[in-house]
């Protein structure tokens, strides 16, 4: 396994045209995810932003700085007290509007990046397809079959490489996104709350990608792979099966205190079975 | 120590109802070339992925250099393999192919890759940077041969490659072998449907026929009942059509 795995990474860095497309995917998640940001325009008009606007509502109510806000919402305490918050007409703060100190502090709007994530449409039929289905057509799994490489060995060796790239590339994305939109959060919020909201958002996108994972194996066709993953990535993003509803509700219990258990171990139960019944395919299947 | 290194013992495979191969046994004894001859469909291929491993008999048992069941993937070490094709890397270069597959091999000596690629005339300008996606049939098959011979096999199974090669290449290919027959003990066996570009290079004859081997000839017996003087290709098959019309009476 070590091997193939090896293998697989020679094959990375050598190959223009994965670059490019992990380029393309970071990119089209960026881009994709920008059109649907806060602006001054929608800022009130919060029907996609989960939990934001209850926020921005008692800010503005209670006029009250950030941080007593998060006291009495039992949010984490900001790290760095910002100047004196202010409402859209007040002066003598750093910050000119409501805005910007919702844009700088807010861990809803940290919140709103990881739950939208709307790349996720575009990554599962890019990664299924450039990193598993068209080794199929091309036959290239036949090359360490030949040598003496059992089933289960190729097998593990690509799954290992497949998903650790998935969830490189998921938190490459997901750091994009927050350093883009909601970079701040890095500096006046704790550490810890941060990257363990980045770490299990990438963890969640990574068990995701184990159905276009499936596909490719079902199908073993990089065409009917990319269709198929595509209308998946659509799936999930637009009927809210599982990701992001589901996500949204236990992410909000983690703000009480509670880690959403729930939802990890869903995500941990779609990538074993994707990945067995994945590895039994492979096993019985015959190769062209 | 045994002089076979490849045998299949009553092997069966169907595809639905069609049987590829049909209760087919097969010896292969060490230091031979053979050339296993058959028509589209007659079973080759099926014979060589079973070999491999790409697919599992319905029946029968393949024994690969005195090993069978779990011990023939240790064996296949000593075995390279080139099946339907060339199964390459198309956004990586000729070079880079057989480096990642020298990776996986994991214990290749240094220069081996630059030996194989210098005796194929796998030159700096084919390879470059250029990927094999745009690269023309004959070059793919050349760095496919030079991938089967990358572990210094013991065994070497070859589906059709004298169809991707030109008369150029053909003659460096069998240089080739021949130079590996030299280095150490190495038996070929390679699948072809037309007589003519096997009968210069191999030692032994096998036909096959509906999944079964029907006939055998050593080199000798043809030479025996092939007019010297038939050189060209045509005239090389019409007397080897002769032959198996006596021989099978059809």
């Amino acid at each position: 396994m070590k091997t193939v795995f090896r293998g697989e990474l020679f094959h990375l860095s050598r190959s223009a045209v994965l670059l490019l497309a992990i380029a393309v995917l970071l990119v089209c998640d960026l881009f994709i995810s920008s059109r649907s940001k806060v602006t001054e325009s929608n800022l009130y008009d919060l029907a996609e932003l989960p939990g934001a606007g209850t926020f921005v509502n008692f800010f503005q109510d209670n006029k009250t700085s950030p941080d007593g806000a998060a006291a009495r919402m039992r949010l984490p305490r900001v790290k760095n007290q910002p100047e004196t918050a202010v409402l859209q007409d007040e002066p003598g703060t750093k910050y000119e509007n409501l805005i910007e100190v919702y844009w700088a502090c807010s861990p809803y709007y940290f919140r709103w990046v990881l739950a939208s994530n709307q790349g996720l449409m575009v990554i599962p039929l890019i990664f299924a397809v450039m990193f598993l289905a068209r080794d199929f057509p091309h036959r290239v799994f036949n090359d360490s079959l030949y040598i003496g490489k059992r089933r289960r060995e190729v097998f593990w060796g690509k799954t290992l490489f497949y998903f650790l790239l998935a969830f490189l590339v998921s938190l490459a994305g997901i750091l994009l996104l927050t350093l883009v939109y909601a970079s701040a959060v890095f500096r006046i919020l704790p550490g810890g709350y941060v990257w363990s909201r980045i770490l299990l958002h990438a963890f969640v996108d990574t068990c995701l990608m184990a159905v276009p994972f499936l596909l490719a194996f079902l199908t073993r066709n990089p065409v009917i792979t990319g269709v198929l993953s595509a209308l998946y990535g659509v799936l999930i993003r637009y009927t809210g099966a599982i990701y992001p509803a589901a996500l949204k509700a236990d992410m909000a219990s983690w703000e009480q205190g509670s880690f959403p258990m729930t939802m990890t171990l869903i995500c941990l139960g779609i990538l074993v079975v994707c990945v067995a019944a994945s590895r039994l395919l492979f096993e019985k299947q015959d190769l062209k | 120590m045994t002089d076979t290194v490849f045998r299949a013992s009553g092997l069966t495979k169907r595809y639905g109802g069609a049987a590829a191969l049909d209760g087919l046994d097969l010896q292969l004894t060490a230091g031979r070339i053979y050339a296993l001859l058959g028509d589209p469909g007659s079973g080759r291929t099926t014979l060589l992925r079973c070999a491999a491993g790409l697919v599992k008999p319905d029946s029968g048992e393949v024994e690969i250099l005195g090993e069978t069941g779990d011990g023939v993937y240790a064996a296949r070490h000593q075995v390279g393999m080139l099946i339907d094709g060339p199964a390459l890397y198309r956004d990586l270069s000729i070079r880079n192919n057989l480096k990642l597959q020298g990776r996986i091999l994991g214990d290749l000596p240094k220069g081996r890759i630059g030996k194989l690629m210098k005796a194929l005339a796998i030159t700096p300008r084919d390879t470059g940077n250029r990927t094999v996606g745009g690269c023309p049939a004959g070059l793919k098959m050349k760095c496919a041969i030079a991938m089967a011979l990358l572990p210094f096999p013991r065994l070497l199974l070859l589906d059709e490659v004298f169809g991707g090669l030109d008369t150029d290449d053909s003659a460096l290919f069998v240089d080739l072998i021949k130079a590996e027959m030299e280095e150490r003990p190495m038996t070929t066996l390679i699948t072809g449907q037309f007589f003519a570009e096997l009968y210069p290079f191999a030692t032994d004859y096998l036909l096959l026929e509906k999944g079964k081997i029907v006939r055998s000839y050593t080199r000798e017996e043809l030479q025996a009942r092939i007019p010297e003087d038939l050189q060209r290709a045509q005239e090389l098959e019409d007397a080897f059509k002769t032959i198996r019309k006596e021989d099978l009476g059809a």
